[in-house]
């Protein structure tokens, strides 16, 4: 059998600050198949970023994983040493983000940043192949006119153009796994849709497995082919984005989705969900998303519910479901 | 109705008459004038009492401007801009006062836009102070704390400075700064954009709620053309500086004419699988080009998928091609 890409397994996260220790990722599992994508949906602050970086090992220093595991083809990337993690960072798994700007050293032509990028991981030295890597991988992304955009500073760029060249950076050194944390939040829809369409391309061309962080269901529904709800730090729902959309099981994800205005048929008066997230540092007992959820139990409010498959690939976190 | 006032028919609450805002660009010591932006150029709509009038573009397409200079934080090149009758780039005095009332606004980002070092009740209590001065003090705290407790906020909260309060909370006390004068409009620039959905849904249902309870107008400035759709009766959409097509709200989601609307719709993503497959995208290849050297003709012309040769040379007029919906468009000829 084939080794998946990716498998997080159990991943706990927890960030060391002054007023106390913020549990920001708890218990949270999924794997990614070759040419696979999974999104990590949830409002801000809901630990999607946390889970990103842990995959790529970017987290920072006051992070600490407390338990789980990270898979890399097969690899447990938590238990590496930094050597061997700096080989897979950035070579096996890549990660791009909402700003591409804030990635892109100013001072640098995209063309250097991209040749260093591929000389440092993928050892290349002679100069001709390096330019030759480095312009394949402009034209590999659909930038226009790569001789140019290899000799333009990152601020000569629009911010699609840059997204792009933040794309070609990441995916020069032939990763398996790519992490796009909010790429398209910056962007205007035409530009977001070209830029979806180019991941969904390129995952389909490469075989990547793509991990898509988004707060927007809607970017989800065109990306994914499943979808893992969080909600404050803990993994409420998880299975095929058709179904996870269609026939949300979890509360959460149910009244998510009618907050949630709609382009294509006027609604009626929009739902919201009362009271806000909870304070990480201070979780309540029992399932997080009880002191906001509708349809809150006895139990739900000491025990906290376990993850459980209610069809086949579709899984919930939540008492109506367990037995 | 209104949009036939823009040609003459009667007055809406607020109409904008070929407003051209245009930014020089300088060069060199001598700060020579060597271009200029045309950020917003010849566009015309008009506001009625009570209703939503939802400006949608992409970034740079000149919402803000137009925004701005509604709100008299931008002199216009050229233009007017008629409130209740009067020429609002003319007004000087009391009556400049009495539109900076009656027009109030509120921005994308909350924290940006409350002074840091005030209290929220203060915050709130400023325009009051401003506009009317004789008022007693207990008056103006009972004022204040009757439009915090309207927007959604305790009075615990009015203690609290704008650091310590969510996104959420803070655009609240935006609301409430801007609705305590009893304005009759209110310019929204992205109001929810920063927002995550659960409390987008809450600051969009009040703004709808106080439209009706205090029979106000809003111009509302959006990219999401989900939330558009939601709150807004009437819809312009602009590219590069113009208005390509105004319609009602339903009439220009159901039959977008443009093909820069079209466009536009078609790339909204929309958490519902069904229709995310058949959806028709209609795909615009590159980027909006910079409003300095718009493209001659149709702005739209190098990114359309329609363009024929009468769109490269000849700039279309917006036209009222069905009754209340208006084109700017070669596909479209007056019937
Ligand atoms: N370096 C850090 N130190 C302390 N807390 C952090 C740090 N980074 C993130 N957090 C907190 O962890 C939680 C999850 O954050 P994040 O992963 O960025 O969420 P998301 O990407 O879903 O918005 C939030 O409560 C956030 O404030
Ligand atoms: N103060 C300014 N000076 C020069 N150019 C400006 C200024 N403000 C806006 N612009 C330019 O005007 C155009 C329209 O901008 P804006 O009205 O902010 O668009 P939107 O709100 O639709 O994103 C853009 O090209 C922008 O760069
Ligand atoms: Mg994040
Ligand atoms: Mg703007």
């Amino acid at each position: 059998m084939d080794v998946k890409p990716l498998v997080v397994e159990n991943l706990t996260i927890h960030y060391y600050t002054l007023e106390g220790i913020v549990k920001a990722v708890r218990n949270v599992s999924f794997s990614v198949e070759k040419g696979e994508s999974v999104c990590l949906v949830g409002e801000s602050g809901s630990g999607k970023s946390t889970i990103g970086l842990a995959i790529v090992g970017a987290l920072p220093g006051n992070a600490r994983i407390v338990s789980g595991r990270i898979l890399v083809n097969g690899v447990d990337v938590l238990r590496l040493s930094q050597k061997e993690l700096e080989k897979i960072r950035g070579r096996e798994v890549s990660i791009i983000f909402q700003d591409p700007a804030a990635s892109f050293n100013p001072l640098f032509t995209i063309g250097q940043i991209l040749s260093d990028v591929i000389k440092y991981k993928l050892n290349v030295k002679d100069k001709n192949e390096l330019r030759k890597l480095a312009l394949s991988a402009l034209r590999m992304v659909g930038l226009p006119d790569p001789e140019r955009i290899y000799n333009s500073y990152p601020h000569e760029l629009s911010g699609g153009m840059l997204q792009r060249a933040a794309i070609a950076v990441a995916l020069s050194t032939k990763p398996s796994v790519l992490v796009a944390d909010e790429p398209t939040t910056m962007l205007d829809v035409t530009l977001q849709a070209q830029i979806l369409d180019l991941l969904q391309d390129l995952r389909r061309k490469l075989g990547l497995a793509l991990v898509f962080i988004t707060h927007n269901l809607g970017v989800a529904a065109a990306i994914c082919d499943k979808i893992l709800v969080i909600y404050a730090g803990s993994m409420v729902e998880y299975g095929p984005v058709d179904e996870v959309l269609t026939s949300p099981l979890h509360p959460y994800t149910k009244r998510l989705l009618e907050c949630v205005p709609r382009s294509s048929a006027r609604v009626g008066r929009l739902k919201y969900i009362p009271g806000s997230l909870p304070d990480l540092r201070k979780l309540p007992p029992g399932c997080v998303f009880a002191p906001r959820c509708s349809e809150v139990m006895e139990v739900c409010k000491s025990v906290e519910p376990r993850i459980v498959e209610v069809k086949p690939g579709h899984m919930v976190a939540c008492h109506k479901y367990s037995r | 109705m209104h949009a036939t006032s823009i040609l003459g028919d009667n007055v809406g609450l607020l109409d904008v008459i070929d407003l051209v805002k245009y930014f020089p660009i300088r060069k060199g010591v001598f700060g020579r004038i060597v271009g200029y932006v045309r950020a917003v150029d010849h566009v015309t709509f008009s506001i009625g009492e009570n209703e939503t009038f939802a400006l949608v573009g992409e970034s740079g397409s000149g919402k803000t401007t137009t925004a701005k200079c509604i709100l008299g934080l931008l002199k216009p090149t050229s233009g007017k801009i008629v409130f209740m009758g009067k020429n609002i780039v003319e007004l000087k005095g009391s009556e400049a006062k009495w539109y900076r009332r009656n027009v109030q606004a509120v921005f994308q980002n909350p924290f940006l836009s409350l002074n840091p070092r005030m209290k929220v009740e203060d915050i709130v209590a400023e325009p009051l102070k401003v506009h009317n001065k004789d008022l007693p003090k207990d008056e103006v705290k009972k004022i204040v704390y009757d439009v915090l407790e309207r927007v959604g906020l305790t009075k615990a909260l009015a203690k609290r400075y704008p650091y310590d309060l969510s996104g959420g909370q803070a655009q609240r006390v935006a609301i409430a700064r801007a609705i305590v004068l009893k304005p009759k409009l209110v310019v929204l620039d992205e109001p929810t954009s920063a927002l995550d959905v659960s409390v987008q849904a809450q600051i969009l249902n009040l703004l709808v709620d106080l439209k009706n309870e205090l029979k106000l107008s809003y111009l509302m400035i959006s990219h999401d053309l989900s939330v558009v759709r939601y709150i807004s009766d009437w819809v312009a959409v602009m590219y590069l500086g113009k208005i390509v097509e105004l319609a009602p709200t339903e009439e220009l989601f159901e039959k977008p004419l443009h093909p820069y609307t079209q466009a536009l719709l078609s790339a909204v993503p929309e958490p519902d699988p069904k229709i995310m497959k058949s959806k028709k995208r209609i795909v615009l290849p590159g980027e909006p080009p910079s409003a300095i050297n718009p493209p001659p003709g149709c702005r739209l012309h190098p990114r359309c998928p329609y363009a024929k040769d009468k769109c490269r040379v000849e700039e279309p007029k917006l036209i009222e091609y069905e009754r209340n919906h208006w084109v700017a468009c070669h596909l479209y000829t007056r019937r």
